[in-house]
């Protein structure tokens, strides 16, 4: 019984921890953004959601509890993910314009 | 008297398949259905031969031909193909592994109505104004926008592929989930069979590959009927379809081929007498071709302008992917050198379906190159081409697996002479229709006329085998449903083959086998009640530590797990409402908003039921689930947020494509910062509200799980606040942009905007949904340690929503 209140005020305090990690991040940010501190704002913002989507990921999904099978997988809906918006972002940035400017 | 009896047993007859969820009859449901959209596919592909077996002929053209075309290739593809797979797999896979049902019976309904809703959502288009959708089966912005295609077809058919893809999310759930966690004692991964293998290859393929078309229909639907103009704006939009349509129509290619391939090396191992050559190559080559297919789709778009190195490494790719197929084939090959080949129907449609195989393969090939590809693209090279592996491979190759499981399915046998007859018909049909039009590879595909006298030959002979392609299939249409009928009685295994769907009846009883099945260490199968496995422990019962009186041959489950509960009609009526929804989306107002309340009517229905656990079925413990968890509902949820990932990334892909245009910003506008627009105040607020939800839902989780009901509670009415007030924020906050004039009409990035909060807040508006649902369990004190996971899957489930929100927040506010 004790172990088990144990167990739960520990959870309690992690999930409460990931969540005060989540909100500074989100505040330090927009402060960063707002300022002008970052020298590349979009590549920073999106390492930043990529940071929070892993902490959500592993601790309010418990994807850390899982096997090997489910983790993969997710990394692989994120993989390809990545690779669609890079090739769309590549093929746009590099393509021969349909209409040209001007 | 006479009419009343028989009224009363249709009308038994017609309850029993409106309301069943046993996977066989869905897998009939689903064999029968595509069957009939392959007739209606089929007499549009024979009409438009008439037109092109003369040079200007009258018979069908402009609107009409575009229309039928259209119609046959969509049909084809998406109504037919993969759907007569799926209706082998229901009825397979669970055999095969030795299960009792699909892990999701009543989802599997739900899948086959919304299946069977959204093709007739698709015809409907021939029967409004300006006819079925016309503009080919790819839909290429901007042909689609309403300027150029205004007919209400476009609008259906975007809505029916929505609808589809729908289904087919919640079809590669029940499948991945029923073959990871309900698998026989015993039943290794290695031990699967390559149909069930090519399955699960499929639904991986499935997961990644609709949503980004199912987000591809949904902007075109939005894009014709709002200010939205993200496929239609003329700075990249048409590119930008492309990419989300090819992601899905390349490995498309594969979710139709890996069926057929698996049902033919089924086959070819059961009449070669000897186990498939090299499995774990063959599984290997699978597996690469899997990962491989998504990194192809850009082979499509060779001639759209994409620079030198992007199409080189794409040609790389797609020449590279032949390689697996190559292993999978020699593998075929290897299987039936030096076997004891029996030359039955099954066997002999292989081979040809092999045959067409390597010539359509060797064909396709060539169109990896760059240089080949801008001469041949749509010419009627990429006809045959395709419809090599499509009709030669993948359809004779499904026909010869449903030969081949008929006396499983029907308990009796085809007829051999009607099955060589219809086989020799369909091999001179499909090469006497396709083989020429290799040689009539200049001709451009879609025009409905030609004037070249060089190619009448080609496509006189290209008519005249399609027709006899469809005297083909009527022949085995009238074999199948004579033989259903009448052919003469089938053993349990006729054809000795050693797949555990041949360890049953013909056909299996409704639990499908009599005790629980298992495949002993040495490969050999005993059966055995669910009271010995649990009193011995599957692992001894697999290596064979247990007396031999415990074996037995007959006798049910005794919880009778997967078939308690068959009959709802739940599935059904969801499915016809979202129907009417949608149909009212496209036709009348009216129709949406009672499709609108009859939807919400239909799902209160079906979870109230789930809130007193009346369809709860806890996996048996003797399953093999490794790697996965023992929950099916924990894995289905982890496959959910899997195809969530693909839904959301393909917005995102949207959101970094327009925002990355250079074109876009000379000849539109150049994407302002976020924090310019919106109130980063209010963003950040509500980022703020959303993570608390999220915190309080796994603190009443956690609070659940210890027995504090009260606390729970708590948590859990927290969460749908706090999710209700993000909704309120997000839409006052819209209602301030609009008033601002920073509405649709505004520039893409606003409209961006819109698309991606719209979805994600129809997102938090289901998680709220779920969490009542887990809520009213609560205080119906019906959530127990066996189904505590049904809180936890909600919790995964907001998990995702916060994740897009973590992306949402600093990509349209801050940057």
């Amino acid at each position: 019984m004790k172990a088990e209140i144990a167990l739960n005020t520990r959870n309690v305090v992690l999930y409460v921890g990931v969540w005060v990690v989540l909100v500074v991040s989100a505040i330090l940010e927009t402060i960063v953004i707002l300022e002008g501190i970052a020298v590349n704002p979009l590549a920073f913002v999106t390492s930043v959601a990529i940071f929070q989507a892993a902490l959500i990921a592993l601790f309010f999904q418990h994807l850390r509890e899982e096997g090997f099978a489910i983790k993969g997988m997710t990394i692989s809906g994120g993989a390809l993910v990545a690779v669609l918006i890079l090739a769309a972002v590549t093929s746009v940035l590099t393509c021969t314009p349909y209409f040209p400017a001007g | 008297m006479v009419n009343t009896q028989f009224l009363r047993g249709f009308g038994r007859w017609l309850l029993h398949w409106l309301t069943t969820t046993n996977h066989k009859d869905i897998g009939l449901l689903y064999l029968v259905t595509s069957t009939g959209f392959l007739i209606v596919a089929g007499i549009l592909a024979l009409l438009f031969r008439i037109q092109l077996a003369r040079p200007e002929d009258q018979f069908l053209v402009g609107n009409e031909y575009y229309q039928a075309v259209t119609v046959h290739g969509l049909i084809m593809l998406l109504w037919f193909a993969s759907p007569f797979a799926l209706g082998l797999a229901n009825y397979i896979v669970p055999l095969q592994i030795g299960a009792r049902d699909l892990a999701f019976p009543r989802l599997n309904a739900l899948s086959y109505w919304l299946y069977l809703l959204s093709g007739i959502l698709l015809i409907m288009g021939f029967f409004t104004e300006g006819g079925a959708v016309n503009v080919g089966w790819t839909l290429y912005a901007p042909l689609t926008s309403k300027e150029f295609t205004p007919s209400v077809g476009v609008d259906l058919a975007a809505l029916a592929i929505f609808l589809l893809s729908v289904s087919i999310t919640v079809g590669t759930i029940n499948f991945l989930v029923t073959v990871a966690a309900m698998r026989a004692p015993g039943m290794s991964w290695m031990r699967l069979p390559m149909f069930t293998w090519s399955i699960v290859f499929t639904m991986i393929l499935m997961l990644w590959a609709f949503p980004p078309l199912m987000v591809g229909a949904a902007l075109l639907w939005l894009d014709r009927n709002t200010s939205i103009e993200v496929l239609s704006n003329p700075a990249g939009g048409a590119l930008l379809w492309d990419h989300l349509f090819w992601f899905f129509g390349h490995p498309e290619v594969y979710i139709l081929l890996f069926p057929a391939l698996g049902a033919i090396a089924d086959i070819v191992a059961t009449f070669s007498g000897r186990p498939i050559y090299a499995k774990k190559y063959i599984i290997t080559a699978f597996l690469i071709a899997t990962a491989l297919s998504y990194l192809v789709w850009m082979h499509h778009m060779f001639v759209t302008g994409t620079n030198l190195y992007t199409r080189l490494f794409f040609s790389i790719t797609t020449i590279f992917i032949s390689i697996p197929f190559e292993m999978a084939t020699m593998s075929l090959i290897f299987t039936m050198y030096k076997g004891t080949i029996r030359f039955t129907v099954p066997m002999i449609l292989a081979a040809a379906a092999i045959f067409h195989f390597i010539l359509g393969g060797a064909t396709g090939v060539y169109l990896g190159s760059i240089a080949i590809d801008k001469n041949l693209r749509g010419t009627y090279w990429v006809v045959a081409h395709f419809h090599y592996i499509l009709v030669g491979t993948m359809l004779l190759g499904l026909m010869a697996g449903l030969y081949y499981w008929f006396p499983k399915i029907t308990g009796r046998m085809y007829n051999r002479r009607l099955g060589i007859l219809h086989i020799i018909l369909a091999v001179i049909g499909v090469n006497l229709t396709f083989f020429p039009q290799f040689i009539a590879y200049e001709m451009p595909r879609r025009y409905f006329t030609y004037d070249n006298p060089a190619w009448l030959l080609p496509n006189e002979l290209s008519t005249i085998g399609a027709y006899i392609f469809g005297l083909s299939f009527i022949v085995f249409l009238v074999n199948m449903i004579w033989s259903a009928i009448r052919g003469p009685k089938a053993p349990e295994n006729p054809w000795g083959a050693w797949t555990l769907e041949w360890f049953t009846k013909s056909p299996p009883p409704p639990e499908n086998f009599e005790g629980v099945p298992v495949v002993k260490n040495d490969g050999t199968v005993v059966f055995v009640s669910e009271e010995v496995v649990e009193k011995y422990g599957a692992e001894k019962v697999v290596s064979g530590e247990i007396p031999a009186t415990a074996l037995r041959g007959g006798g049910h489950a005794s919880n009778g797990n997967g078939h308690k509960h068959h009959y709802t009609i739940d599935p059904f009526l969801v499915a016809i409402a979202s129907f009417i929804l949608l149909a009212g989306l496209a036709l009348n107002k009216v129709l949406l908003v009672v499709g609108a309340a009859f939807l919400v009517f239909t799902l209160i229905r079906w979870a109230a039921k789930d809130v007193y656990n009346k369809f709860f079925e806890p996996l048996p413990p003797y399953h093999e689930t490794w790697p996965f968890s023992r929950d099916k509902i924990r894995t289905a949820l982890w496959v959910l947020v899997a195809s969530e990932v693909m839904v959301f990334g393909s917005i995102f892909s949207a959101y970094f494509f327009i925002r990355f245009n250079p074109v876009g910003k000379v000849l539109t506008e150049a994407w302002p910062p976020g924090y310019l627009i919106h109130d980063v105040g209010v963003g950040l607020i509500n980022t703020v509200v959303l993570f608390t939800g999220t915190l309080l839902y796994s603190l009443g989780y956690i609070a659940l799980r210890a027995g504090l009901r009260n606390a729970a509670i708590a948590g859990f009415i927290g969460a749908v606040f706090f999710n209700v007030l993000f909704l309120v924020i997000k839409y006052f906050e819209w209602g301030e942009l609009f008033a601002q004039g920073y509405g649709l009409d505004h520039s893409l990035a606003m409209q961006l905007y819109y698309i991606t909060t719209g979805a994600h807040g129809l997102h938090v508006f289901m998680g709220v949904l779920m969490t009542l649902y887990i809520l009213a369990k609560v205080f119906a004190n019906t959530i127990n340690e066996r189904n505590m996971n049904e809180a936890l899957a909600v919790g995964i489930y907001w998990g995702i929503v916060e994740i897009v929100w973590a992306f949402v927040f600093p990509l349209f506010y801050l940057v």
